[in-house]
């Protein structure tokens, strides 16, 4: 476990230029599906902690964790996708990504790679299934041998359900 | 001289450490810059050597040595000059210093064998005649007409030879120069020549030359007119040019024969000739209605790093703010102490501004110096209207001073009239000596600052007491403070490691508790280090109030309450501006004036009271004054004039006195002059908004109003108590903690619909269940089992039912994520010891949300 994240850091802190991240996407696994996410937005990956529970949030905002000194909260993709939810174990991980200027946990079911995906391999999302995770998919990055889920970070947090929140 | 501190061997070893150290850094920069004395770089290095001897010296003083003292101080002015570019630096500069160097070397030698500088007076004078040489302070020798090289000592003809070499050198680059101008008349070779000409001078100064010091004199005055009018002859350059020979000829003449007694007719007469042609210049010019500004050249500006002029604006406001400090106390109690103070202050003011080149706050300072010595010396008093002049002064400086941090310029307009007036105080203090005996009386201080050797001893004496504290940029401190935070999680890893559990480890367990106390001890000095006391915006306020009460001619007593309360550094830098604004409108429009104060019953001196204090998880900062009032009748009015209320709507007092904060109301004049209150107050309460901050207004007719700022304590620290429900942990902020209980039987009574309140003593006091207003599995249900914590918010009490209390803990609020914004009933969070975070509960909160959620909330009193 420890020595995934070290690995995770090394690629991400060797070559922090805009370029060389252009087209790397991190990839983790929520049930069967592999998503990836830009690899610039996020800062780091860590194992599962202890979540502070906060009271009167959605329910895909678990909660908030000590980084550090640094208090983040934590939003756990399952829920956010409408997927059954699943206790956490020694594989879970923390994704800790910046959006907005503020760091947030996205909690998945495991870390696996870093790969590259070449724009013109990026296609528009399938408009075909309409399912609670389908608005948060940015396209489809079509690998060799298999399929990753390109997902659009910004909209996964800050999709209307916040929106309605905040407004109350 | 009781009281001079004692010095330690080890502080010796120290300074001697440093010193070397320093000296052999300056030492290769030296002699690099010797090897290529155009290196546009050297610039840079002049001003590091300069420190470093500024350095020495200032330590040296310290230790009583003065012979380095002496030697430092002297190596100093050279730099100094070189560094302003009075004088161009030369290899020959290096080579004296390097010298320099090496007498402070045996000095340090010296001071380690023997414990002092002595015994090597002889080196020491002679580096420090060369370098007085250098720097052209004086001559040595008073008015010699022939000079005599071979009657001095050796060791001034090594050195006249410097000197001569000089010479030849800037006769030289004035005639290259020159021969340029005369091809093509550039503004930056008129720069160059009029430095050069100006060294020229310099130098045959040294010599005392005073031929050649005449002719450069000329030339000088020549090129500054130059300078100003871009037209010049052939026939006038020519003239420039033969001088340039005659000085070769000069010089010449002076190696060969050592003096230059044949020439010397030619010489006069060339003389005769060169100033006719200048004043003759001077004169076409003159008419044309001109007039040539020497001084254009005379400032040549050093350029400054933005780091040094940032450093120089801030410790200059801090003086400022003593200075002013110290006059108003000096209002209070006239101690002759406060002037000496503020005598010191203005002398390290005026320092900096020499330091930095900012001319005229320069003068100014020194003029006022001068007169405040005169006090001292005296033992006079400043007189009243004096007081307020300076006063104004300082108002004046502290301009310049803003305009430095935003522009660099430091010009004062009326500077001598400023002069002129200061001038004209010290002279009138003159004339009214009887007060002496009266003073001397008073004041038991045996002969005030005479002797300068005395007032140096008293200014080190000072500063070893103020320097106290250092300036650290804040991003740092919030490094550290989230550094430490990881430290006592990784404490608490190291100590709890499931690898050690079980074993019996008695050494472990004492370093372990031995370690754990001192990561405390760090946390609590990290968190207090980012809180200031408000102490330094109030006293801010004594003279705002001072000019106010003035300027209104009001009288007004000012107290200042919970000055040492903490705030945030942030939030303290926010915060001054709205009070300024509530400080103004209460004296001016809130504040009556005498007569009718008189006729209401009330003091003739209006009351105002600035007080800080933390209630609950607030800040809270009130204005309050003993005034009129608002006049609700006028603000309703001028509401519905403007259309911000409806002409039918009943408002109670509160809505009405949150108008005043509306912008279109605020800057009507009619409101404020009638009914007192608007000036800026939308934006007072805009500004209090950017930090999370409210603002409350209280107002009574004819009694005073209130206000009330409150703001949050993010980041502040704040005394908790931390509280389980189930495996959550809050933390409830301990001033708003009336007591804790636990019940017994039957003090529990439950309304109908539903809701739980308990008997204490004469109150009826409304229960919330902790863990259903957030859906917890607790420990307990039963009332009985657990605790109850009974709370206040603004006269407010309700109960907190939770499983149990674990203990009180100093916490620092961190805010929550952006993301999550603001959750009703929870104030912050807070990291406990073991990595853990606890939210805190934020009382205000509690009592609006678990209204909302239905606990109707009555609050009876017996």
């Amino acid at each position: 476990m420890i020595d995934d994240n070290d690995m995770l850091d090394d690629v991400f802190f060797s070559d922090d230029d805009e370029d060389t991240q252009k087209d790397k996407y991190l990839t983790f696994r929520i049930r069967k599906e592999e998503y990836g996410v830009e690899i610039q937005c996020v800062v780091e990956v860590i194992g599962i902690m202890k979540i502070t529970v906060v009271p009167d949030m959605p329910e895909f905002i678990k909660g908030v964790v000590n980084l550090r000194g640094k208090v983040i909260p934590v939003v756990d993709v399952r829920t956010r996708f409408k997927v059954e939810f699943k206790e956490y174990d020694d594989r879970t991980c923390v994704l800790v990504v910046n959006i907005n200027n503020s760091d947030i946990g996205l909690v998945v079911d495991t870390v696996s790679d870093v790969v590259d995906i070449p724009e013109d391999s990026v296609v528009p999302p399938p408009n075909i299934k309409k399912s609670a995770s389908s608005r948060f998919i940015k396209g489809m990055g079509k690998l060799e041998e298999k399929v990753i889920i390109i997902l659009d970070v910004n909209k996964l947090l800050y999709d209307d359900e916040l929106e309605q929140l905040s407004n109350k | 001289m009781l009281n001079e501190p004692k010095i330690h061997d080890e502080d010796v070893q120290m300074y001697l450490s440093e010193s070397r150290e320093m000296i052999e850094e300056v030492e290769p920069s030296l002699i690099q810059m010797g090897k290529d004395e155009n290196n546009p770089e050297n610039h840079e290095m002049i001003n590091m050597i300069f420190r470093t001897f500024h350095t020495i010296k200032g330590s040296s003083s310290f230790f009583d040595y003065n012979y380095i003292v002496s030697l430092t101080h002297q190596a100093e002015t050279l730099l100094d000059k070189i560094r302003a570019g009075s004088i161009d630096f030369k290899s020959t500069h290096s080579d004296v210093l390097c010298r320099a160097c090496d007498v402070l070397n045996i000095l340090f030698n010296q001071i380690e064998k023997t414990g002092n500088d002595q015994d090597f007076e002889n080196q020491v004078e002679q580096i420090i005649v060369e370098l007085e040489y250098l720097a052209d302070i004086k001559p040595i020798r008073k008015e010699t007409k022939k000079v005599n090289i071979l009657s001095l000592d050796r060791n001034y003809t090594i050195f006249f030879d410097v000197v001569k070499q000089l010479i030849k050198e800037n006769t030289d680059d004035c005639r290259s120069v020159i021969e340029k101008i005369k091809d093509e008349i550039d503004y930056n070779y008129i720069k160059k020549a009029n430095k050069d000409v100006k060294a020229l001078k310099e130098s045959a100064g040294l010599l005392q030359i005073y031929k050649v010091k005449e002719i450069a004199k000329l030339l000088e005055e020549f090129i500054s007119i130059l300078y100003d009018h871009l037209e010049v002859s052939k026939d006038e350059l020519n003239v420039l040019m033969q001088s340039f020979e005659m000085i070769t000829i000069i010089i010449e003449e002076l190696e060969n024969e050592g003096t230059y007694d044949r020439i010397e007719y030619i010489v006069e007469k060339y003389l005769d000739n060169l100033s006719d042609i200048v004043r003759a210049v001077k004169n076409q010019i003159s008419q044309s209605g001109e007039i040539s500004l020497k001084e254009n050249f005379d400032h040549e500006v050093i350029s400054i790093s933005t780091d040094m002029a940032q450093l120089f604006v801030q410790e200059a406001l801090d003086q400022l703010d003593s200075i002013e400090e110290n006059l108003i106390d000096y209002l209070d109690n006239q101690e002759i102490e406060s002037v000496k103070e503020i005598f010191r202050l203005f002398h390290s003011f005026k320092g900096a501004c020499g330091f930095m080149n900012y001319e005229d706050p320069e003068i100014i300072s020194h003029g006022v110096e001068t007169y405040l010595e005169n006090i001292i010396d005296k033992k006079d008093r400043i007189k009243e209207s004096h007081q307020s002049f300076l006063l104004e002064i300082v108002n004046l400086i502290r301009s310049v001073v803003k305009v430095i941090a935003v522009k660099g310029d430091s010009k004062i307009e009326n500077r001598n009239s400023y002069l002129n007036k200061i001038e004209e105080m010290s002279r009138f203090e003159e004339i009214k000596p009887q007060e002496i005996i009266k003073t001397v009386e008073k004041e038991k201080v045996v002969e005030g600052i005479k002797t300068k050797t005395k007032k140096k001893v008293d200014h080190r004496k000072k500063r070893q007491v103020l320097k106290r504290d250092i300036r650290v940029n804040i991003s740092k401190l919030d490094e550290l403070v989230d550094l430490i935070g990881e430290l006592v999680i990784a404490e608490a890893m190291v100590i709890n490691n499931p690898d050690i559990e079980g074993f019996e480890l008695e050494n472990f367990e004492r370093s372990a508790t031995h370690l754990n106390k001192i990561v405390r001890d760090l946390q609590d000095v990290a968190l207090s280090v980012r809180m200031i006391p408000i102490s330094g915006i109030f006293r801010k306020m004594i003279r705002l109030v001072h000019d106010m009460s003035k300027k209104s001619s009001k009288k007004i007593n000012l107290k200042l309450l919970g000055e040492d309360t903490e705030i945030d550094k942030t939030v303290a830098e926010l915060i001054a501006d709205p009070l300024v604004h509530l400080v103004r409108n209460a004296i001016d429009h809130g504040i009556e004036g005498s007569d009718e104060r008189k006729r209401d019953g009330k003091n003739e001196a209006g009351e105002l009271i600035l007080e800080a204090k933390h209630e609950g998880n607030e800040v809270w900062i009130v204005v309050r004054d003993d005034g009129g009032g608002l006049n609700k009748e006028k603000i309703k009015s001028k509401g519905i004039e403007k259309g911000i209320i409806q002409h039918d709507v009943e408002l109670d007092d509160n809505e009405l006195y949150e108008l005043i904060f509306a912008p279109g109301i605020s800057t009507s004049d009619q409101v404020t002059e009638i009914s007192g209150r608007g000036v800026g107050m939308d934006v007072v309460k805009k500004n209090i908004e950017n930090i999370n901050g409210n603002i409350d207004v209280f107002s009574y007719e004819k009694k005073g109003t209130m206000f009330v700022i409150r703001i949050p304590l993010t980041l502040a620290i704040i005394e908790g108590m931390l509280v389980r429900v189930g495996s959550s942990i809050y933390t409830i902020p301990l001033l708003s903690i009336r007591e804790s209980i636990q019940i017994e039987n039957d003090e529990v009574t439950e309304t109908i619909d539903g809701n739980e309140m308990i008997r204490v003593r004469d109150e009826l006091i409304p229960i919330i269940r902790l863990h259903e207003l957030y859906s917890i599995t607790p420990d307990f249900y039963d009332l009985k089992k657990g605790l109850l914590v009974i709370v206040e918010y603004h006269k407010n009490s309700f109960c907190l039912f939770i499983d149990e209390i674990l203990g009180e803990q100093q916490t620092v609020i961190k805010g929550m994520s952006k993301y999550i914004d603001q959750v009703k009933g929870i104030s912050g969070c807070t990291i406990l010891g073991d990595g853990e975070i606890s939210l805190i509960l934020d009382i205000g909160g509690l009592l609006k949300r678990s209204q909302k959620m239905g606990t109707n909330l009555k609050i009876s009193y017996n």
